[in-house]
């Protein structure tokens, strides 16, 4: 699978595929004017990642979202939603969600999220990725 | 009954799902199936449901742009204020939101930090002072009860090497889960404007040239003198010798480096307590403190001895000076320095002569140092003064005879100013060269008033000048030119074809005479130049060739 990157602006994340260590990392706020415009390619290759990679070959899936708007948290929900349906196929995806130790409302999100996805879903306070 | 508009595609499968149970519900298949009815109800609520989410996503969308908006244009106003805001409740811990500048006033991240810390890290006890005092400040149940308390805290910090000035500002807030107040404070960095007013206060109280204090710090401070302490009270005043001479023929650069140098002999002089003070121009007021006439007068004869030993540069370090005690608490200081000044004056004319002499000889020193003049040459035409003078059918009176003295050691004391590389150029000198060259009369006229010689000034600024006016400055003509000046150029110039110059090789005697004769009436006034002619071997005696 090639590299992904996608350079943050001022309201949506930074995209980063690293092949070598099969992790995908989204990261910064997220608040765009048409989350699905924006998440729609990403959520695309995703379903080709999950299609390529191997049985058991360990993917992670790192994120740090300090501010994401409502349809922003849909998009994440889906993209948490087609990771889950890969592991039941019997892939390995691991979700690490990093938040501010500082931010309590940061933390509260990813709680949030983990209650929705049924996958290993690991918090990890303030981890600079 | 589906909401067609862009936030499908957010919910794209929710959307397929329910135009699934539609058709579901629309299909003849179903239509006596007992679950029916409940699908029915299903799918209308799903519908309503989702229609309601995506408006509320739609909503909390537009909400949250402009909430970010907002924030980033706050951010940007606080963080390009140049002011440093933060805020904490009573926990004392920073809040996470701070201005820009605080990170540069404290050189790093602070939320979370106690205040205390980052504004008193070094001092104990104010630290625990102002914790009691913030602590009592967000229990305290009024107002003014408030304003109080934070009159007590300090309004000036100092944060690795800042100066900040501090403010504090009471806000009231519901959004803080702590308290319903929080402290703002609103920090400046001053370092720079208080360099800038010490600098003020200290260009206002300092000479600029010699850093001593000035007249307006002595006027200042001359009512705190007024004490019993300060008795036995005594006050020098300096005058310095030679700086008009220095500057009109040396240069101001020359006159300023003679203000310096005296300046150091006056502060190595004195002891700490001592005020030395530049009073304008070349006076100082040098003011002691508990001295006593003795000590005062050890001080005098320090300064002397000290100026003495200074290396001339340009000309020999030399004060006048007058000094007075006081031991009497009401003896107005004003009239004490008048006394100290009158004393001055009064030694200066003592020493008027002697101070003239010197002045002469460091500028004589000065100019064979400089210059190519040396001794030899100026004794030759001495010589030769004092034999033309017998020679003349004129009788010259003794104050002509001594003015021409002069002149044949000060005819180029100008020349010391004009750089030397000027003076010393073989070929052909540039415009700009020559009319440097050419204001070493003038310069050397500007000394000699200086020393209170005008009628030698006079004929120091006509040496150059030709008989038949082609000369400088002014083209003076014939018997214009000062009789004592015609006389000494005549030797002058004879001596130097003579004896040669560094660039310029000797001639023969009868060389040196064609070419006198070549320029006379031209150059030189013909008469002179014919009995000096005739008087040659009289004049120039055989040792002195």
């Amino acid at each position: 699978m090639e590299t992904l990157y996608i350079e943050a602006t001022k309201a949506t994340p930074e995209v980063n595929f690293n092949p070598d260590t099969r992790t995908l990392s989204i990261k910064g706020q997220s608040y765009p004017e048409n989350a699905f415009k924006y998440f729609e390619p990403l959520i695309k290759w995703l379903d080709e990642f999950v299609r390529q990679v191997k049985d058991g070959e360990k993917t992670q899936l790192e994120l740090s979202l300090p501010y994401i708007n409502t349809s922003s948290s849909k998009c994440i929900m889906m993209i948490l939603e087609k990771s889950e349906e890969a592991v039941e196929k019997g892939k390995n995806i691991v979700v690490n969600w990093f938040y501010d130790e500082e931010n309590e409302s940061e933390l509260e999100c990813a709680m949030e999220f983990k209650e929705f996805a049924d996958l290993e879903f690991n918090i990890i306070p303030n981890r600079q990725i | 009954m589906v909401e067609n508009n862009s936030a499908n595609d957010l919910f794209y499968k929710e959307t397929s799902i329910l135009e699934n149970s539609i058709e579901i519900v629309h299909n003849e298949k179903y239509r006596d199936n007992e679950l029916l009815t409940e699908y029915k109800k299903l799918s209308k609520h799903y519908n309503t449901l989702l229609i309601l989410t995506k408006k509320a996503f739609k909503i909390s969308d537009t909400q949250s742009k402009n909430i970010k908006m907002r924030e980033s244009e706050k951010k940007n106003l606080l963080d390009n204020s140049n002011q440093g805001f933060l805020t904490f409740a009573s926990d004392l811990l920073v809040d996470r939101e701070y201005s820009m500048e605080c990170y540069r006033i404290f050189s790093r991240a602070i939320g979370n930090v106690n205040i205390l810390e980052l504004l008193f890290p070094d001092n104990e006890e104010q630290n625990k002072f102002c914790e009691e005092v913030l602590k009592a400040i967000f229990v305290s149940e009024t107002i003014e009860m408030q304003r109080s308390l934070i009159a007590k805290l300090p309004s000036l910090v100092q944060v690795n090497d800042k100066h900040i000035e501090v403010k504090y500002k009471m806000i009231s807030t519901e959004e803080s889960e702590q308290d319903n107040n929080i402290l703002m404070l609103i920090l400046s960095d001053i370092t720079e404007k208080r360099k800038v007013e010490d600098q003020v206060i200290y260009l206002s109280y300092h000479d600029k040239l010699t850093s001593l204090y000035n007249r307006a710090y002595v006027e200042s401070i001359l009512p705190q003198l007024q004490s019993e302490a300060s008795l036995p009270l005594s006050i020098i005043m300096a005058d310095m010798n030679g700086l008009k001479l220095t500057n009109d023929v040396f240069g101001h650069d020359s006159g300023d480096k003679l203000l310096i140098n005296a300046s150091k002999v006056f502060l190595s002089c004195c002891r700490q307590s001592d005020i030395v003070a530049r009073w304008g121009g070349d006076e100082f007021f040098l003011i002691l403190p508990g001295a006593s006439s003795t000590v005062c007068a050890k001080i005098c004869e320090r300064i002397k001895d000290l100026c003495s030993k200074v290396e001339p540069d340009p000309i020999e370090l030399s004060v006048s000076l007058g000094a007075t005690t006081s031991e009497n608490l009401n003896t107005n200081l004003t009239s004490l320095m008048t006394v100290a000044e009158n004393a001055m004056y009064s030694n200066k004319l003592i020493e008027s002569k002697r101070n003239r002499e010197k002045i002469i000889f460091s500028v004589e020193k000065s100019l064979h140092q400089h210059c190519f003049e040396d001794i030899e040459h100026i004794d030759r035409i001495k010589r030769a003064v004092t034999r033309f003078s017998k020679v003349l059918k004129v009788q010259l009176d003794a104050n002509a005879i001594e003015t021409m003295m002069l002149l044949a050691r000060f005819h180029d004391v100008g020349k010391a100013a004009i750089p030397r590389a000027i003076l010393s150029k073989a070929g052909p000198l540039t415009q700009e060269e020559w009319h440097i060259m050419r204001s070493y009369t003038e310069i050397g006229y500007r000394m000699a008033q200086s020393i209170d010689e005008p009628v030698l000034a006079q004929a120091i600024l006509a040496f150059r000048e030709h008989w038949d006016g082609q000369g400088y400055p002014y083209g003076l003509k014939g018997e214009k030119i000062p009789l004592v000046t015609r006389i000494v150029s005549i030797l002058e110039v004879y001596d130097v074809m003579t004896h040669g110059r560094p660039y310029k090789a000797k001639m023969r005697r009868d060389e040196a005479v064609e070419e006198l004769k070549r320029c006379s009436a031209s150059q030189f006034d013909p008469n002179l130049v014919l009995l000096f002619l005739n008087n040659l071997d009289y004049l120039v005696r055989s040792s002195d060739l």
